[in-house]
């Protein structure tokens, strides 16, 4: 069988390839390394990996060379834990978010002829699996968002309110506290559609939800409910307090100017349930509640306040 | 298998320094403090093993694993229950959100293998180091599954070797089991090493 | 009366392993405790110039056994002895006036460097 050029293997291998010996040298550096590093062969050969790159921290490299030399086993440098070994700058990847190449190492024992110990290092480049992984993650956190969100308000959607109510009701239950539900709708909003237009329709609604959520607490949810239907919950809130919060709700949205028309030019109506945990009820239950107070608030004259009997 | 109070106590011994010397690395390769409890020790037969390690053949697992070879010949595995392994990843590398199955654990894999690996070069290395056994350890794997299905491959004959310990990392516990498995006869040769050690220590002793 | 070192570890192995590796000259007398129970008692009866302690035991760690001791007036050089040698754990230590940190497992030279230490306090 003929001898192959190993040497010149190495060398041509799409990947980094260094080898130290016992005294921590480097007495191998292939052409992969010397192209991306502009470190030739000859100059790398006989410093320690330190001295070529000083200002980086490299003990978790010395730890994992002398834990290779003492005992003949590999180690690994995960690309997770390390980012790189080599510090490798990649311009073209910069409008990713990455300057440096993004790097998995790995370390296996080798012995010459005579026995003595090295370590030979491959350096594997990973920066665009890491690159496609972190568009990956910012995608599924993107869609964990927007399934749970209205797209023009950005306030919670329907879906994630029924799923958040029911674990709140279970809470309320174990801890005994109350839940106040508001049910919110804009007074003639298809009066002002209609005058105005949908686009300042749509200003008008993401104002309204703007200002509603000045009057809430950072436990409450603000729910896009339906059209011009807005759902506010209020966990640990009791009747008292749930009216208050309602008619200052009512007042700022009535002092306000929204969208492009004048403050008094829109005003909503709000109808308010309390959830009790020692007369329990589905959260269907308190959303009718609130939704038949909102009807009689519409039915007064609108503009107010109408809240459930305890 | 019976392991003698003082063989206990000196296998003990070596795996406190090996989980200690694997917390030190640790903390200093994730950048925070690290604690690891005091190891608990034993030798048992592998079929003695799901009910010795209170890990069920049923569990969900994950396992970094190491093959041996030379005057232990064997495995060493890492084990974490899945759920408990995912949670310190994901403590240390941030969180993926799951959606509907499809997992973008990536990284995690990775990253328990390099922690997996630290601790069983460590351990493995201080026991081979103090006792004088001469040991090689292969690359490191990575596997999830069932803990029945993990160990099916060992033979009903062999002894197991096994320090559990809990580690605590960026807030987060998650108890670990150490087991190397080994053939009878090299298990037999450890415990002679062990009683060697013993005996090399008090014959050095100065006479009072 | 000659001079005392009291070690506490849980460990028989770990005492054993450094009662062998006492360097030859060793200035002190070796004594030994396992629990923070016996080494309050032999530190009260033999009042040792150093006391070696094991950082990982049950119950209390080094530390804390170190600063039980200091409460209860026993006036010696403390010594941390581990091999878990993390920045936290020497943090610890310094702070509670440890004079230095030896690491597991023992040798004669790590024994020798612990004594130079102490020397250096007096």
């Amino acid at each position: 069988m003929t001898i192959l050029p190993y040497h010149e293997i190495i060398d041509h291998l799409p990947l980094g390839v260094l080898i130290v010996d016992e005294t921590r040298k480097i007495c191998f550096w292939n052409a992969w390394l010397a192209g991306y590093t502009s470190i030739a062969g000859k100059e790398a050969a006989g410093r320690a990996l330190e001295e070529l790159f000083p200002e980086q921290d490299n003990s978790r490299f010395a730890f994992a060379l002398e834990q290779v030399l003492r005992t003949k086993s590999p180690q690994i440098m995960s690309q997770a834990l390390n980012r790189y070994l080599i510090p490798i700058r990649i311009p073209s990847l910069e409008r990713h978010g990455v300057s440096l190449m993004q790097q998995t190492v790995s370390l296996q024992y080798l012995a010459d002829d005579d026995g003595r110990g090295y370590a030979l290092v491959s350096i594997m480049n990973v920066t665009e699996n890491v690159i496609r992984s972190a568009a990956l993650t910012e995608l599924a956190h993107k869609l964990q968002h927007d399934n749970n969100r209205d797209h023009l308000t950005t306030l919670y959607n329907r879906r994630f309110m029924w799923e958040w109510l029911v674990q709140q009701i279970k809470q309320s239950s174990r801890h005994g506290y109350p839940i106040a539900c508001l049910m919110l709708d804009l007074d003639n909003f298809k009066n002002i559609n209609d005058r105005y237009g949908h686009e300042e329709g749509d200003l008008v609604l993401c104002g309204f939800a703007g200002i509603v959520d000045e009057h809430l607490r950072k436990s409450d949810i603000l729910v896009r409910y339906g059209g011009e239907e807005f759902v506010v919950l209020m966990p640990q809130c009791d009747i008292e307090a749930a009216i208050v919060a309602a008619w200052r709700t009512v007042k700022g949205v009535r002092a306000a100017a929204i969208g492009s028309l004048a403050p008094g030019q829109i005003t909503c109506s709000i109808g308010i349930s309390i959830y009790d945990p020692n007369n329990p009820r589905t959260g269907e239950e308190l959303l009718k509640e609130a939704d038949k107070r909102l009807y009689e608030a519409k039915n007064s004259g609108k503009d107010q306040v109408v809240p459930g009997s305890m | 298998m019976q392991l003698t109070p003082a063989q206990h106590d000196a296998l003990s011994e070596i795996a406190n320094i090996g989980a200690s010397r694997s917390a030190k690395q640790l903390s200093l390769l994730l950048d925070d403090e690290i604690q690891l409890s005091i190891p608990k020790v034993d030798i048992v037969m592998v079929s003695e093993l799901p009910e010795a390690i209170g890990i069920a053949v049923t569990d969900d697992v994950a396992c970094v694993y190491q093959d041996m070879s030379g005057c232990l010949t064997g495995k060493a595995r890492l084990i974490f229950h899945t759920h408990e392994s995912r949670l310190l990843v994901q403590a240390l590398v941030g969180s993926v959100p799951v959606l509907s199955g499809i997992s973008m654990q990536i990284y995690e894999h990775e990253a328990m293998k390099e922690i997996g690996n630290i601790i069983i070069s460590v351990c493995i290395s201080t026991m081979t180091d103090m006792l004088g056994k001469e040991t090689r350890l292969a690359i490191p794997m990575y596997r999830e599954g069932l803990f029945g299905e993990i160990i099916e491959e060992d033979s009903r004959h062999a002894g197991v070797l096994v320090m559990k310990a809990a580690l605590t990392a960026g807030r987060r516990g998650i108890s670990g089991i150490l087991i190397v498995t080994l053939s009878i006869p090299d298990i037999v040769g450890l415990l002679m090493s062990l009683d060697n050690f013993l005996a090399g220590c008090a014959g050095q002793q100065e006479p009072e | 009366m000659q001079k005392t070192i009291l070690i506490v570890d849980d460990s028989a192995t770990s005492r054993l392993l450094f009662r062998a590796r006492l360097p030859g000259n060793f200035p002190y007398v070796l004594h030994e405790a396992d629990s923070l129970d016996s080494a309050m008692e032999k530190a009260v009866s033999i009042r040792p110039e150093v006391v070696v302690l094991d950082y990982n035991m049950p119950g209390q760690n080094g530390v804390e056994i170190a600063r039980a001791m200091l409460k209860a007036g026993i006036k010696a050089r403390f010594v941390l002895f581990t091999a878990n040698t993390q920045k936290s754990v020497l943090d610890e230590a310094t702070a509670a006036g440890f004079v230095a940190v030896i690491e597991k497992p023992v040798t004669s030279e790590i024994i020798n460097d612990m004594l130079e230490k102490v020397g250096q306090c007096n």
